[in-house]
């Protein structure tokens, strides 16, 4: 079965207002009850229109947990989804997801190092996004030879650079006293626990930009996916627009995993659910990818606030759980269409 | 299960939050705070100096009294949430200098909840702190000080006792069931020191991964171990059998409850008196 290309767009709409409903769901639900009209009155009033005359602790439960928490989980889930799609764009491999190119990894380290030496929990967001940035950018140098980036080269540079930080981590876990280990764990993870509006205030306008260069680029990935070469007489400059995708990703993947921790599952799958849903040309898989991560992801955390409420489960549990029986679904019901692409 | 017992804790409190928030308009003193306990020792403090009742819910690491079994749980100390915490309605949060993550406490702070932090014992003196402190902020003066007046006559018990000077290791089950040694900074150690114990694994601090050959080297006459630790060291049979510690007899090895153990709670001096006796019968 194709894809009917008229039926994209509606589809695309559709994912949108699932994950805008996902969204207003996570405001309003929680461990602690709160009336559906009174959480529509806080929102309003959030948004500067009309007042609010709800108890405070109410107030307080969806202005300083909910509605930051729910705004991370999009930002979260479209980076990583929007990122994981690029990259399997780039590379021309299904199983490319953002930390195999060393970004989770580096977070870790870099948080693993503020944590263990002890410099401050103020730091940590900062280290994690330097740790994240600089084995990437290790990654690309050993990828790069003769000013080209060789998508296999960038493969096996994430292996090395990943078996190296991940050496490094197992050091610093072995440094780490009982307290230390403790947060490390937390950390690695994932967890949407610790976001504030101070960290949303800079990640919402960075990740955004960073999406809207991955949208705009749907022609060259389209190019890209048909080789090189091809690409070249297209009129495509391969190397630009790698350099330029591979620079947005790790901006905007390691600016959200210095806040998060690590989250399974939704760099990797959701861009394959997404080809599932609309096919695999990039000017719908890229922005549906965006759409379908943030929506996953708030689902996810959602949940995982209320299964076990009072206490939480860590959210990477939760979109591997939520995500892999809808992706084995999908799978099932088209893997004949799988079996003719690969033909 | 999860879910139901879930369902049941979100929805039964909520009558009683009206009547409370009835009772609070009508006269604010009649109702007493409503309490969330975090730590082991933080909870069996507050059951210790009788504001159990107030207690509406505690963290997976509160085990003693058995009663708080009964109690919601809001998760792991290290790992909590604000939400479920907030869910309980408390008036007043009191949690373990251990506890986390901060942001958590933070949010708290936000919603308007007052927060008091308890740093964690490691010495007698730091736990008649703990319960002072604790007495004042509960206003139960009375209570804080025979609590304080028992903790300091069982150690002066202790101090009757014919202490040994054994050398002793603290073990509890690492990552793929090795074995963790306690070194210095921890309670173990500082509950070896107040029976006249010497930790024989004072070259590091914190828990370490010890292999068997370690095990040998570090000599010990007596191993401990918290009682939770023992299903991931294959039990007592299981520990007995490691190669770096099957020289030693089998009354060498002593089981205690491990946060009387390690929680130098109200009972540490209890704990130190049953820890010396053991300790006597582990002798060489």
């Amino acid at each position: 079965m194709r894809i009917a290309p008229r039926a994209r767009l509606p589809v695309t709409g559709g994912l949108l207002a699932a994950t805008l409903v996902a969204a207003l769901c996570g405001l309003a639900l929680g461990p602690l009850q709160i009336p559906l009209a009174r959480t529509v009155d806080i929102v309003l009033s959030l948004v500067g229109l009309g007042q609010s005359s709800v108890p405070a602790h109410e107030q307080a439960t969806i202005e300083i947990i909910r509605m930051p928490r729910v705004l991370m989980a999009l930002v979260t889930g479209a980076a990583l989804a929007g990122g994981g799609a690029v990259l399997q764009g780039l590379t021309r491999n299904p199983l490319v997801e953002p930390a195999l190119i060393g970004i989770s990894s580096g977070a870790a380290l870099g948080a693993a190092i503020v944590i263990v030496v002890g410099l401050g929990s103020v730091l940590l967001p900062a280290a994690a996004f330097a740790g994240g940035l600089l084995s990437a950018l290790a990654v690309f140098a050993l990828a790069r030879a003769d000013g080209r980036t060789s998508a296999v080269a960038l493969l096996l540079g994430g292996v090395a650079i990943n078996a190296l930080t991940a050496a490094a981590l197992g050091l610093m876990i072995y440094a780490a006293d009982d307290q230390e280990l403790r947060s490390l764990t937390f950390w690695m993870f994932g967890s949407l626990a610790r976001t504030d509006w101070d960290a949303l205030r800079w990640l919402i306008p960075l990740v955004g930009v960073c999406c809207v260069f991955m949208v705009r680029e749907h022609r060259a990935l389209d190019a890209l996916a048909l080789g090189e070469q091809v690409a070249g007489h297209l009129g495509i400059d391969a190397q630009r627009v790698r350099n330029r995708l591979l620079t947005v990703t790790v901006l905007a993947v390691g600016a959200v995993v210095a806040y998060t921790g690590v989250i399974a599952f939704v760099g990797l799958v959701v861009p394959h659910v997404v080809r599932l849903l609309l096919g695999a040309h990039h000017r719908f898989l890229i922005p549906g990818s965006l759409i379908v991560g943030a929506g996953l992801t708030v689902v996810a955390d959602t949940l995982a606030r209320m299964i076990v409420a009072p206490a939480e489960l860590p959210i990477g549990v939760v979109t591997s759980l939520v995500g892999a029986p809808v992706f084995i679904t999908l799978l099932w019901s088209r893997r004949r269409d799988y079996g003719q692409e690969g033909a | 299960m999860f879910v139901l017992r879930a369902a049941g804790r979100i929805v039964w409190p909520r009558g009683l939050f009206c009547a409370l928030g009835l009772c609070l308009i009508t006269a604010v003193q009649a109702a007493p705070p409503r309490l969330v306990a975090i730590g082991g020792s933080v909870t069996e403090t507050v059951f210790a100096l009788d504001a159990g009742d107030q207690v509406v819910a505690v963290d997976t690491s509160s085990t003693y009294p058995p009663v708080t079994a009964e109690l919601p749980k809001v998760g792991y100390a290290r790992t909590l949430a604000a939400e479920g915490i907030l869910a309980m309605r408390p008036d007043h949060v009191l949690a373990a200098e251990h506890a986390g993550p901060e942001a958590v406490f933070e949010q708290l702070r936000g919603a308007g909840i007052s927060v008091t932090r308890v740093p964690d014992p490691r010495s007698a003196e730091d736990t008649v702190a703990m319960i002072e402190t604790l007495a004042t902020l509960l206003n139960r003066p009375e209570q804080g000080q025979i609590l304080v007046s028992n903790l300091r006559a069982s150690l002066q018990g202790l101090a009757g006792m014919e202490l040994h000077p054994r050398d002793a290791i603290v073990v509890i089950g690492g990552q793929g069931g090795q074995v963790m040694v306690a070194g210095q900074g921890t309670a173990a150690d500082a509950m070896l020191t107040l029976v006249g114990a010497r930790n024989a694994a004072d070259q590091f601090r914190g828990y370490r991964p010890v292999g068997d050959e370690s095990l040998l080297q570090l000599a010990p006459d007596a191993v401990i171990v918290p009682d939770h630790a023992l299903r991931t060291l294959g039990g007592l049979d299981g520990l007995r059998a490691r190669p770096g510690l099957a020289p030693l007899p089998d009354h060498a090895f002593i089981v205690m409850d491990s946060l009387l153990l390690l929680g130098m709670g109200p009972r540490m001096g209890d704990a130190a008196q049953s820890l010396a006796r053991s300790l006597d019968v582990a002798g060489p």
